[in-house]
């Protein structure tokens, strides 16, 4: 009799795990996949089609950020020197992700609070928060808003709000997101962070790598620049003299002799 | 249609990169400036990172200035003896603005003196250039054009080292074309360029050589210091990106044949009133960009020049 109890209650612990393990029972977990995992630069890459997709507790609103890793770069800061705007220093700015995608199910502002989007770093504000600009001596307001609005004319740094559809069911709602990869993003490994957001909080997220790599003849060339530089910059310059040579040579065959004058 | 560059990382369409290249090497072929000057932002528009533009352009200007020089070398408007002294005058150059550009940098407020000397070298160079050609084309078949020699100064022609050029046909002292050629590597260097644009004008002006004659000599230097930079660039900062190069040099190998051709076409005094109107424009964008407020306050940092 003993035994049998014992039995039935592991099977039960046993259901219980199981159906723990599924994405959609688990109503306070959210789940992500994404589609390719790795995105492969060839020679002829021209950006990549995304597709973003998982679960999240129902009635949730949902945030997908693509992130990466974090850069370090510097800048010649322009200055007013009377009349005149000349270049007055370096600025180092680090501390920030060398891409920032954000998609929001509606309006980000109404998705979460002020705090909890610093808390994500999920926008321009909590970008500007979170970068560290040397010297300190500097501006820092105006350092860090012209950081976001060189990088936001690059494209590497954007918001799209209503860009990801979410769909509710009985297992909790489904979200779904299509994408176009920047081609200027470079290879690296990036984050694909989903958050599900209600009352202006996060209640559950979950991420996923997406590594971008460079594959083919691209990675060869790659390579020999780096490991064997000597070589790669002879190559260069004797390609550019051929090539300069020869087309000079097609140019003078089929353009007939120019006398000199 | 679009191409992946190995080395800056980043897609791109091949049609606008080989574009960008025709324009700069027409302007190349014509006139025998690098134009590393117009490209390099050219190419940081684009999303280029700015290290991979300046070392990419040095490679692609070996290109067109090797096709050029060849165009030009053919045309009998090359001055091989006149063009080796200004390449060693101009590299000297180079390494003494090197060192003048880091003491301007330790005391501070470098730039906004690069900035002036810009405007001020391009808008003295470019006015005179402008003004001297119009009345030139105003006087043609009226007055007699002087001869090379005729307005060369008494104490130049009684330096040593007399030296004929004939392919120039001027005669100057060794130390007139090293010392102009080193004061331009120089300014050169302090502007980040490669100063075909005042090398030209300063040929002409200063050691009297025809303008044709000026630009494929200028053409056949700038294919040595280009391909120096451009071997250096490859071995110590990786950051030459061949693909780039490739698309760039076959616009700029056929913009350079054809501007060499154009060039042919046109009188010496036509193209340096065309050259001089290219220098005054660039002064009047460098002059409207010190007193214009910026869209952003940060640009990259950009690293060399040619």
């Amino acid at each position: 009799m003993k035994s049998r109890a014992t039995l039935l209650v592991g099977s039960l612990v046993l259901w219980a795990a199981v159906l723990a393990a599924q994405p959609g029972v688990a109503p306070a977990d959210a789940s992500v996949t994404v589609r390719p995992a790795v995105i492969s630069m060839d020679t002829f890459y021209a950006g990549a089609a995304v597709e973003v997709e998982g679960r999240v507790p129902a009635g949730c609103g949902v945030v997908v950020a693509v992130k990466g890793p974090a850069t370090e770069e510097t800048f010649n800061k322009k200055g007013r020197f009377g009349p005149i705007w000349a270049n007055a220093g370096k600025v180092r700015i680090s501390g920030v992700p060398s891409l920032h995608l954000a998609f929001a199910s509606g309006s980000l502002d109404g998705l979460l609070g002020r705090e909890e989007r610093d808390r994500y770093q999920l926008d321009r504000k909590a970008i500007e928060a979170q970068m560290v600009v040397e010297p300190a001596s500097l501006d820092q307001p105006e350092v860090r808003q012209n950081y976001v609005k060189l990088k936001s004319g690059q494209g590497v740094l954007r918001l799209e709000e209503g860009a990801v559809r979410v769909e509710e069911g009985p297992e909790g709602g489904r979200f779904r997101l299509s994408f176009r990869w920047p081609k200027v993003a470079p290879p690296a490994g990036y984050t694909v962070e989903v958050y599900a957001c209600r009352e202006g909080r996060v209640v559950a997220r979950a991420e996923t790598p997406l590594q971008v790599v460079k594959v083919g003849f691209p990675e060869k060339m790659a390579s020999m620049a780096r490991d064997r530089a000597v070589l790669y910059g002879i190559l260069c310059v004797l390609v550019a003299t051929l090539a300069g040579l020869g087309i000079d040579f097609v140019a003078s065959k089929l353009g007939g002799k120019v006398s000199a004058h | 249609m679009a191409i992946f560059l190995p080395i800056a990382g980043i897609s791109i369409n091949i049609f606008l990169v080989m574009g960008a290249g025709a324009l700069v090497g027409f302007m190349s072929g014509m006139f025998g400036v690098g134009g590393g000057f117009l490209l390099t932002p050219i190419l940081i528009m684009m999303g280029i990172p700015p290290t991979v533009a300046a070392a990419s352009d040095s490679c692609q200007i070996v290109a067109a200035s090797s096709s050029g020089a060849a165009a030009h070398f053919r045309l009998g408007n090359v001055d091989v003896k006149l063009g080796l002294i200004l390449l060693l005058g101009g590299l000297t150059g180079g390494a003494v603005g090197v060192r003048i550009i880091k003491a301007l940098r330790a005391l501070g407020n470098a730039d906004f003196l690069i900035t002036v000397t810009y405007v001020v070298v391009l808008g003295s160079v470019g006015s005179y250039m402008f003004f001297e050609s119009l009345s030139a084309l105003r006087r043609r078949g009226t007055v007699p054009r002087k001869s090379g020699k005729a307005g060369k100064p008494g104490l130049l022609a009684r330096l040593p080292f007399q030296m004929d050029f004939p392919t120039a046909g001027v005669r100057h002292s060794i130390f007139v074309p090293f010392a102009l050629c080193m004061l331009v590597g120089i300014l050169a260097a302090i502007m980040g360029v490669g100063g075909g644009f005042i090398m030209v004008p300063m040929m002409v002006y200063l050691l009297r050589m025809p303008m044709h004659v000026a630009v494929g000599t200028d053409l056949f230097q700038i294919f040595f210091t280009c391909a120096g930079v451009t071997f250096m660039q490859a071995t110590t900062n990786h950051t030459v990106d061949l693909v780039l190069a490739i698309l760039l040099m076959v616009g700029s190998t056929i913009g350079a044949q054809v501007g060499a051709r154009v060039g042919k076409r046109l009188h010496g005094d036509q193209l340096k009133i065309l050259l001089a109107s290219i220098v005054l424009l660039v002064m009047v964008k460098m002059a409207w960009s010190l007193v214009a407020t910026p869209a952003t306050l940060l640009s990259y940092a950009k690293s060399g020049g040619h």
